[in-house]
């Protein structure tokens, strides 16, 4: 773990290293990007809230990915099963007016997890019954219910007097608290933070969470050894899936109060890299998706105080990742350059 | 509707299904190559992306678009050692460097975009010329619909029967495809697998970048972050889907083609469907085509595995 963590820094600071030369070469200060990037993510603590606001999201999908990708199900597919999960959370909110929270949020909850499920069962399936790539048909899904929520939200849910094309608002009572007064933070974090235990607990102490790790080791050893490989292969998509939806429905119940396409800033696709970076344990996915969310949250700032693009972010976050996978393989194997006769 | 009219349409589609497929036949060219060599390239939407942002980067300060494809072309191959070295040099995971490139790719797109450009402008170049091919172009609806595209449609068409040509009949072809069958046995024999999966995956790469520079050096004339709209991964999976044949795949790209240039044609008729249900077709019809075919798919054997030289 201390090694891990070393790695991660290391690669942390190669990633700034790079981008540092990119940022000299289009005219500007990296240092006074940089400080910028720090005092927005971390500066104050509107901003410091602010980062955990976007590390809820970020954390529901690096432990989702984490379930996946310890079963060696190699979807990209949760940037569209966390829209699924913020549509049925949505249509909840929007269908169910006028009774209690008591009875609407856990439905809510519910129902965000299962159309994540769905959302991932269904590249699953094509995997074991007719061996097609999950990672071609995950980012097809993506496209299909991004689609098919703009359809929503311009369509049968749409709220005309929104200046942007969006749903209508949802019930209160389908709402969840905000933490503190004047803040965004809201309960989803809340809900986030207690998926860590829970995604530790499935997967080191529970049989399935044995079983879901020999599949992912050792695909023909398991089903020799008696493990249903395929459907303990879907149960770990469909887990993954679910984290993945309750992901979206934070950012509707918690957030936005209502459903548009725009709703995720990507957190489908860095949750992949926090899940990548954490080595898939639940308490390295909270730290890397705390370092992804400042990166992120603090980027605006950078931008603002010295013109550098927000976009440079997810570049910084995949060379973190590059190096970190080179670091890992020179480590744990000695590569020797030998002339060839 | 008129006869005259609906030819008219008609023709119009099918001139738009064959433009629409260019890039991704680009991107299952480069692909097809990389996977027959053993190596997968899940990096190629990152790589078309960048393509694609170099590419007007350059035509639009230098005022020239075949040095705008070149640069792509240029930083595509860059895109490929970088997937090449984690890849075959490093054995990591392709797949997950597969997809972290293409993040990467896709982000530096677009910072490049907007360090050039700055924030609030979208500006457009002048993009390359429709060739009319003589003679054949004067044919009577043929010609319009086959020999009046960019130059670039040609080259990708060109690049089909090369690289079918190569594979199926040339020693090079053998060695490549032996290559991703067994690497050991190919090793054995006396083959440099490192330089033969390096190669394939650079010139792979290339190949999608020059995609990536067709959408706005042609096919659009803007850039706009995300312009590359799943294409990459459609290359990927008309490789699945033409089962590792070049000429087969140029059919899987005619085929997202006219699903693409049919669902813009509905969108604008309209016939009362939403038209984010035509927008969302192709990709319906990737997974299901995909299952269609599952039952016959015969990947490189050694697809996606690292080879180690053991002594």
């Amino acid at each position: 773990m201390k090694m891990e963590a070393l790695a991660i820094i290391f690669s942390l600071s190669f990633a700034l290293g790079v981008s540092a030369f990119f940022i000299i070469l289009q005219g500007s200060d990296p240092l006074i990007g940089y400080v910028g990037l720090f005092r927005g993510a971390f500066g104050s603590a509107h901003n410091f809230l602010e980062t955990l606001v976007k590390m809820g999201p970020l954390l529901f999908v690096g432990l989702g990915a984490a379930v996946s990708y310890k079963c060696s199900f190699w979807s990209i597919g949760f940037e569209g099963q966390l829209l699924a999960g913020a549509m049925a959370a949505t249509w909840v909110g929007i269908t169910f007016t006028g009774t209690t929270s008591l009875l609407v949020l856990p439905l809510v909850i519910v129902m965000s997890f299962l159309m994540g499920m769905l959302w991932a069962a269904i590249p699953a399936l094509l995997k074991v019954r007719f061996q097609i790539s999950e990672v071609i048909t995950s980012l097809m899904m993506n496209y299909i219910i991004l689609y098919f929520i703009q359809y929503l939200v311009l369509g049968p849910w749409t709220d005309p007097s929104f200046v942007m094309a969006a749903s209508r608002l949802i019930d209160p009572s389908a709402r969840i608290l905000r933490l503190l007064s004047g803040t965004r933070l809201h309960g989803g974090f809340l809900i986030a933070v207690a998926c860590i235990p829970l995604v530790y607990i499935l997967l080191q102490k529970t049989s399935l969470g044995y079983e879901i790790k020999c599949v992912g080791a050792n695909i023909t050893a398991s089903r020799y050894a008696g493990i249903p490989v395929r459907k303990i292969m879907i149960i770990a998509a469909a887990i993954g899936g679910g984290l993945a939806g309750l992901a979206g429905m934070g950012e509707v119940i918690g957030l936005h109060y209502r459903l548009r396409a725009d709703i995720s800033p990507g957190y489908g696709y860095t949750g992949i890299l926090i899940a990548l970076l954490g080595r898939s344990h639940p308490l390295g996915i909270a730290l890397v998706s705390f370092l992804f969310a400042g990166l992120l949250n603090g980027s605006i700032v950078m931008q603002r105080v010295a013109e550098i693009p927000t976009a440079l972010i997810p570049v910084i976050q995949s060379i973190i990742v590059l190096s970190v996978l080179a670091g890992e393989v020179l480590t744990l194997y000695r590569i020797t350059i030998r002339r060839t006769k | 509707m008129e006869v005259a009219l609906i030819a008219a349409l008609l023709i119009g589609v099918l001139i738009a299904t064959i433009r629409m497929a260019t890039p991704i036949l680009f991107a299952s060219i480069g692909e097809n190559l990389t996977e027959l060599s053993g190596v997968i390239n899940l990096g190629m939407e990152g790589t078309m992306a960048m393509g694609a942002a170099i590419a007007f980067i350059t035509s639009y300060t230098t005022k020239n678009l075949v040095f705008g494809v070149l640069s792509a072309m240029a930083v595509g191959g860059l895109m490929g050692l970088i997937m090449a070295f984690m890849c075959i040099t490093l054995r990591a995971n392709q797949v997950v460097v597969g997809v972290t490139v293409t993040i990467f790719g896709g982000g530096l797109a677009t910072y490049l975009y907007r360090v050039a450009f700055g924030f609030g402008a979208t500006p457009h170049l002048i993009g390359f010329n429709v060739v009319k091919i003589p003679i054949l172009s004067e044919i009577p609806i043929v010609g319009p619909i086959l020999f009046e595209h960019y130059a670039l449609t040609y080259l990708a068409i060109i690049l089909t029967i090369a690289f079918h040509f190569l594979l199926s009949r040339t020693h090079w072809g053998l060695r490549i495809k032996a290559t991703g069958e067994n690497p050991k046995a190919s090793d054995t024999a006396g083959l440099n697998i490192y330089v033969i999966r390096y190669s394939c995956v650079i010139i792979g790469a290339i190949i999608a970048a020059i995609g990536g520079s067709f959408l706005t050096t042609a096919y659009s004339e803007i850039f706009l972050p995300g312009i590359v709209a799943g294409r990459g991964w459609m290359g990927v999976a008309v490789v699945m889907l033409a089962r590792w044949g070049f000429l087969k795949a140029l059919g899987g790209s005619l085929l997202f083609g006219a699903a693409e240039a049919i669902q813009l044609r509905l969108q604008l008729q309209g016939f009362g469907i939403p038209p984010e249900f035509f927008q969302m077709s192709p990709y319906l019809i990737i997974i299901l085509t995909l299952v269609l075919v599952a039952r016959r798919m015969r990947p490189p054997q050694n697809l996606g595995v690292p080879y180690e030289r053991g002594e």
